[in-house]
């Protein structure tokens, strides 16, 4: 709270606070008059007491007090109506305002009397100006107050805002840098350096090559030239570059943006600039991308497929084909569903043999028997391996060991070691059906579980149609249908 | 004697309905091989071809080592891609590009023109 500065009289002297005191006029008169007729009588009184030759003994007071009171105007007032009845009752001839003997001593009267007159108004005129400068004064001190209460205000706001700015910009992974040019003396924060995986020197300053160590040695070049411009333009920019991170060595991606502020002298004294760290987006991004072009080139692929599968289904009539190329197509759509559910990565081998198993899925567990563990695949084996199986659930169902009440098929799958790479090994064995024989012609089925499997897995295949079922088996190298970068 | 042609495909399907059509044009089919190192072992056994038809990607491995073989030996080939023609490497965007799914009739008419160019 400002301190009260008025022009409070507890600090004044008695005397000033008394003449300092404003009278009205008319209080100034009746005053004046007052302490004239006081003077006046006083004068009476003592006039048998004295000797004669004091004509002023109580006058000259009266009009000092006069005029210190009320001001030099009532001064010379009650030095007028002094003089006069001193003049006429006290200096001989009395009772008359003769000449006789009196010029002394009413020139002497004069003369003190305007030399008091001209002290005091000396005096009041010294004490008004005084007053003035310590009212001056005083007004100053209070205005200093108020600016230094407002500055220690803004010191405040702005360090609470610097807090909150900190805090946000470190919840938000955004460091915060300045670079004063001339002197190459840059200051991080603390998020830069977590950031950079630096640690933090203990006045956050370091130099403009302490930065560009931990730029990537392929973006140092860009990063100088784009920083360069900068400061030559004193403009702004917006870059993206990567580093290798102090603590671990490993690459990130950041952006930074900075801008350049000019000193007095037009050219670039400051560059303020931010980093984020945009590492996770890139990655996402260029996961789109990977997405983007493989469901592009599966799209083209299933189109050439479905034309393929078109053209090579048999049917006696147009209602066997639609049976038939239905199947087909609803077989390459569950691999399909599939591979989209798992954003084109790593499909475990069990979920596909689910999905083509399908409407025969009830079997499982008794009459169709799976041994085998959960590998992730590729996309193109998904779709090959699960064509592949479409086709031999459907055989099976329609001729082999599932078209009767009791027969079995056992899918066993294996990892087997090798000294040239790790094989993969599937076996389809049909037990307790109709006796089987090599069909006559090469349908699309056999062309699925034999020239397409082997070609697009670079597998060695084998089908065979013994008399107790038919059987199939299916190797390849492990690394071909092996989905490394699982999600 | 028709002329005999080499088909680098990896998709079999794709690899099957270009041979096809190539075959009723009346050409014999070179292949088709699915990967660059078999291609590369083909062209480099002595197998001789008169044109090539060559996929961009060969399960995700670029055909460029491919592309260079053939034009080594001066044998002309086009390109089947999924992509556009924009996003090939330079020296596969020049020669003819044919995008998927290619038709019959554009394969055999593009064929014709390289067999002419030789």
């Amino acid at each position: 709270m400002v301190k009260n500065h008025d022009d409070s009289p507890r600090f004044m002297p008695w005397s000033e606070r008394l003449s300092a005191a404003s009278y009205g006029p008319l209080a100034g008169l009746a005053g004046t008059l007052a302490i004239f007729g006081f003077a006046w009588a006083a004068r009476v009184l003592v006039n048998d007491a004295l000797p004669t030759g004091f004509p002023y003994v109580t006058f000259f007071p009266a009009v000092i007090v006069t005029a210190f009171l009320f001001g030099v105007r009532f001064g010379g007032l009650s030095a007028l109506l002094c003089g006069l009845v001193a003049w006429y009752y006290f200096i001989p001839p009395l009772h008359s305002f003769g000449l006789q003997g009196a010029e002394v001593a009413l020139g002497l009267y004069v003369f003190v009397v305007a030399t008091d007159l001209a002290l005091i108004h000396g005096l009041q005129g010294a004490n008004r100006q005084l007053r003035e400068e310590r009212q001056l004064s005083l007004d100053l001190a209070a205005a200093k107050d108020a600016a230094v209460v407002e500055l220690r205000q803004a010191v405040d706001a702005l360090r609470e805002s610097d807090v909150k700015t900190q805090l946000a910009t470190q919840t938000a992974g955004i460091g915060i840098w300045q670079w004063h040019v001339p002197s190459d003396a840059i200051h991080w924060d603390s998020t830069m350096f977590a950031l950079y995986g630096i640690a933090p020197t203990p006045d956050g300053s370091l130099h403009y090559d302490d930065y560009i160590a931990s730029v990537h040695p392929d973006d140092v070049a860009a990063q100088n030239r784009m920083l360069a411009f900068t400061v030559d333009q004193c403009s702004e920019s917006t870059r993206e570059f990567r580093i290798r991170r102090g603590d671990n060595g490993r690459v990130r991606h950041l952006r930074a943006v900075e801008v350049a502020r000019a000193g007095a002298d037009g050219k670039t004294e400051w560059v303020v600039g931010t980093n984020l760290d945009i590492t996770d987006q890139k990655d996402r991004e260029s996961h789109i991308q990977l997405l983007l072009g493989e469901v592009n080139h599966r799209a083209k692929n299933l189109l050439a497929v479905v034309m393929s599968v078109a053209r090579r289904t048999s049917g006696a009539d147009h209602e066997t084909f639609m049976t038939n190329f239905a199947a087909r197509i609803h077989s390459l759509s569950a691999g399909q569903d599939l591979l989209v559910k798992n954003a084109w990565r790593g499909v475990g081998l069990e979920a596909l043999v689910a999905a083509q198993i399908g409407h025969l899925k009830d079997l499982i567990g008794t009459r169709i028997l799976l041994d085998g563990d959960n590998i992730p695949l590729t996309a193109s084996a998904v779709q090959a391996l699960g064509m592949a199986l479409h086709e031999l659930v459907t055989n099976a169902s329609k001729y082999g060991a599932l078209s009767t009440d009791s027969g079995q098929v056992t899918l066993a799958w294996r990892r087997v070691a090798d000294p040239g790479g790790e094989r993969f090994v599937m076996t389809w064995d049909e037990t307790g059906g109709p006796q089987v024989s090599a069909p006559q012609h090469h349908g699309f089925g056999s062309i699925v579980t034999g020239d397409m499997v082997r070609q697009t897995l670079d597998a060695s295949v084998e089908s065979a149609f013994a008399a107790s079922g038919f059987t199939w088996q299916f190797e390849c190298a492990l690394d071909v249908l092996l989905e490394k970068d699982a999600a | 004697m028709s002329a005999r042609l080499l088909v680098v495909e990896d998709e079999y399907f794709i690899a099957q309905e270009i041979a096809d059509a190539l075959v009723a044009a009346g050409y014999v089919i070179v292949g088709p091989c699915a990967t660059v190192p078999a291609a590369l072992a083909l062209l480099g056994d002595g197998t001789s071809c008169d044109a090539a038809v060559l996929d961009a990607s060969l399960r995700h491995v670029s055909s460029l080592p491919v592309a260079d073989a053939l034009a080594e030996r001066g044998i002309p080939f086009a390109v089947v891609t999924g992509f556009t023609a924009g996003q090939l490497p330079p020296r596969l965007a020049e020669a003819p590009v044919l995008t998927k799914p290619v038709r019959g009739d554009d394969l055999v008419a593009m064929v014709r023109q390289l067999l002419a160019s030789r």
